[in-house]
């Protein structure tokens, strides 16, 4: 954790695995950073969003060492493209281990196993038995054939990976259902899988820095509790500099409830939230 | 939202509104939030569990009435319901206020830190919640993680962290600690001095009121002290003054502090109750402390109630200062105002709520309706204020549920109670006084409890704490009811 300002408001939460400490405060927009690219049209709904609302609402979450934003890519982005220089962050420890970090599976319906094979002729895929498959590996697959994609560094497999959705949006129409591990629904209804690899928290830090972005939802960051409705205002992130008592006093004027998960608030929640009344 | 969702400001009066309702059957409008571009409010209620379906829906209910549009209830919990169960972290205003003092003033005390000090005292105004008391560390600017080392170190000597409960040690250190972080009320003087006023009618000469006018008259609240120490020095020693002196003495010294209209309205405030005349027919009469009682007892005596003289006294007061009010804020127009009576009477209704708000709803309610309602209501929050560890949380209700028991019984007297609880249980006591009976004894000993309950501490010591909840048990068993 960064050392303690008169702007910050730490949270300790106990969860039966263990502790995570929060951290709410605010950085220099210019100095977080995403993982992922973002998706215009979502950026320019948030950006009409933010200019009707004289509030930032929930912070993102960003990795308190480096800087990284573990989520609210598009948040910050509409932030950053609309001027303001400073973001509302709760920081977590990423080497946490109850941070996890997981991927998306993209799933397709009705896709034909004659294009599949087609994909996996252009991008070199070889077919490989279910029980060799690694966490690591790009993976194309039907119910019945599984095809890994050889690549010679993290930003090549993406690359590809990016290179695969693009082609069956544009060429053919075809948008992905987004799977996460421990998903309950039928998987039979699907007849094609795009399994990016599993990246490190350590790969996601690296490629970040390097300045090279992941396609949007390439990775997925189960953090187990979240503040939400902090409600900082935003003419107090426009100006170069930030009072920091200022933002530390509007930051305990609310009252945080925890609401146990699942909840359905904008969204489902699997994690605790703190929402701030 | 069903429709477009209105804006922050109506939700906020919506709410507001439907906050007060609920209060008045013993549940909390904690806190809420509402995101104006989606339509969507969340608003946190605290309530016995038993009463979560009947009151939520009336809630609901409340809030699409008042807002004239349908308000959807978002399935917000797995189970398909619109609530969820929450766990608030901070503690009630009273409790928070009490704390960020303390936060400042504690001090290391025996064998323990003043983090320790601070640390013992949160757990037991959280109710020994582990997870709130370190959650809520950070509200008062202490690390979580040192707040949370501490309750370790003072688990098993005056804490039991796993039993959420306070040991012997730590009992008697919060009896010492909490008593002696109050600030103690200033004492009140008795004065020699004695004020004449032109009716030649002889009070005490009150620091408080002289403080008050001046206050209300419009003079900055910065003014205040250094003119009240100043008529102290000027009129030490002397037994009489007559408000004509005193009058000039305070509007010399604003004068010297500000050169605008400042000493000219506080004149006219003092003064102002002289230039009023009332049109009776076509007789005129001058504003009298009289009059003024007169019509007070008028409005209040329309629901067929007795009217006590203190009740009378209070809207008389309050008659007084609307007029003065009015007529301050134009101190030169005119010498005198004349007053067509209707407009008097109408002034003294406007204020007659204020004094009473049992008076306002006898308008809609029949007295024994009412009686019963405001009984019954009052010791269902009782009983509640008997479950609330949170301090604030009780003493609210104990005052709430007190005002409306008292009321209550008040009503089936057939006298007019008031808004303010001491005057209500003084209105009793007068009553029962000269009666004999066992069941008056019963409420003499009721109404005993009542005034200990209503001016006992908010923030109660752990032995403070035991003997409230001893009266409120003893008050909660006594059947008063219709004797």
């Amino acid at each position: 954790m960064s050392p303690n300002m008169p702007g910050d408001l730490k949270l300790r939460i106990h969860l039966s695995e263990g502790s995570l400490e929060l951290c709410i405060t605010a950085k220099k927009i210019d100095k977080v950073f995403p993982h992922e690219e973002v998706v215009p049209a979502h950026l320019d709904r948030l950006k009409l969003a933010l200019l009707s609302s004289p509030l930032q609402r929930n912070p993102i979450i960003i990795d308190s060492a480096s800087g990284l934003i573990l989520d609210g890519t598009h948040r910050w982005a509409a932030m950053h493209d609309l001027g303001y220089r400073w973001i509302v962050v709760c920081e977590v420890d990423y080497n946490n281990p109850l941070i996890v970090l997981d991927r998306w599976v993209r799933a397709y319906k009705h896709i034909k196993s004659s294009l599949v094979e087609e994909i996996a002729r252009e991008f070199e895929a070889e077919p490989v038995e279910r029980n060799k498959v690694e966490n690591e590996d790009l993976i194309l697959g039907t119910s019945s054939t599984l095809y890994r994609v050889n690549y010679t560094s993290v930003e090549e497999a993406f690359t590809k990976l990016h290179a695969i959705e693009k082609k069956l949006l544009r060429l053919y129409g075809y948008t992905p259902s987004y799977i996460a591990s421990g998903y309950r629904g039928k998987v039979e209804e699907y007849s094609f899988f795009l399994v990016p690899p599993l990246l490190s928290k350590n790969d996601v830090v690296k490629l970040a820095r390097k300045g090279f972005s992941l396609p949007p939802k390439s990775t997925r960051h189960l953090v187990p509790a979240r503040p939400l409705s902090v409600n900082v205002p935003l003419k107090l992130l426009i100006d170069e500099s930030l009072d920091f008592e200022a933002l530390g006093e509007i930051l305990r004027q609310r009252n945080p409830v925890l609401l146990k998960p699942p909840i359905r608030l904008d969204r489902d929640y699997q994690e605790l939230v703190l929402y701030f009344i | 939202m069903s429709e477009k969702p209105p804006p922050v400001e109506v939700i906020s009066r919506v709410l507001r509104e439907a906050g007060t309702w609920i209060e008045s059957y013993g549940a909390l409008l904690e806190g809420w939030d509402y995101d104006e571009n989606e339509g969507f409010i969340l608003v946190h209620l605290k309530l016995e569990e038993a009463r979560v379906d009947q009151l939520k829906a009336a809630f609901a209910g409340l809030i699409s009435k008042s807002l004239g549009q349908t308000v959807e209830k978002a399935i917000i919990s797995p189970k398909g319901d619109n609530y969820v169960k929450g766990h608030g972290i901070l503690p009630s205003p009273s409790v928070m206020g009490f704390l960020l003092r303390a936060a400042r003033q504690c001090k290391a005390t025996g064998d323990l830190t003043k983090n320790e000090v601070f640390a013992l005292l949160l757990f037991y105004m959280l109710g020994g919640d582990l997870t709130r008391v370190v959650l809520a560390s950070s509200f008062f600017n202490l690390d979580p993680s040192e707040t949370e080392a501490a309750l370790h170190r003072l688990s098993g000597h005056y804490i039991d962290i796993e039993k959420g409960r306070l040991l012997k040690q730590g009992e008697k250190l919060l009896d010492y600690l909490i008593t002696n972080l109050r600030v103690r009320p200033v004492a009140k003087e008795r004065s020699s001095l004695s004020l004449i006023d032109e009716g030649y009618r002889i009070e005490a000469f009150s620091v408080d009121k002289l403080a008050r006018s001046l206050y209300l008259s419009g003079v900055p609240y910065r003014y205040i002290p250094e003119i009240v120490n100043q008529v102290a020095n000027t009129l030490h020693g002397k037994k009489f003054v007559s408000r004509r002196a005193l009058a000039s003495v305070v509007r010399s010294l604003i004068e010297d502090m500000d050169r605008t209209d400042t000493a000219l309205r506080f004149y006219a405030y003092i003064y102002a109750l002289d230039r009023i005349y009332v049109l009776r027919g076509v007789t005129e009469e001058r504003i009298s402390w009289n009059l003024l009682r007169r019509t007070a007892y008028t409005i209040l005596s329309k629901r067929a109630l007795k009217v006590s003289s203190s009740l009378a006294e209070t809207l008389a007061e309050l008659i007084a200062d609307k007029l003065r009010e009015t007529i301050a804020s134009e101190p030169w127009k005119s010498e005198s105002i004349i007053l067509n009576e209707n407009e008097l009477i109408r002034i003294a209704e406007d204020a007659a709520p204020l004094v009473s708000r049992t008076w306002a709803e006898l308008h809609e309610i029949d007295p024994h309706e009412c009686a019963y309602a405001y009984k019954l209501r009052g010791s269902e929050i009782l009983q509640a204020a008997k479950g609330a560890y949170d301090f604030g949380e009780r003493k609210d209700l104990i005052l709430k549920g007190l005002h409306l028991v008292t009321s209550g019984l008040l009503l089936e007297l057939c006298v007019l109670p008031s808004n303010r609880i001491e005057q209500n249980l003084g209105m009793l006591r007068a009553i029962i006084k000269s009666k004999t009976g066992a069941s008056d004894e019963k409420i003499r000993r009721y109404l005993s409890l009542a005034l200990k309950l209503a001016r006992s501490p908010t923030i109660m010591s752990p032995r403070e704490n035991r003997q409230v909840l001893n009266q409120l048990d003893e008050l909660l068993k006594l059947d008063i009811w219709g004797k």
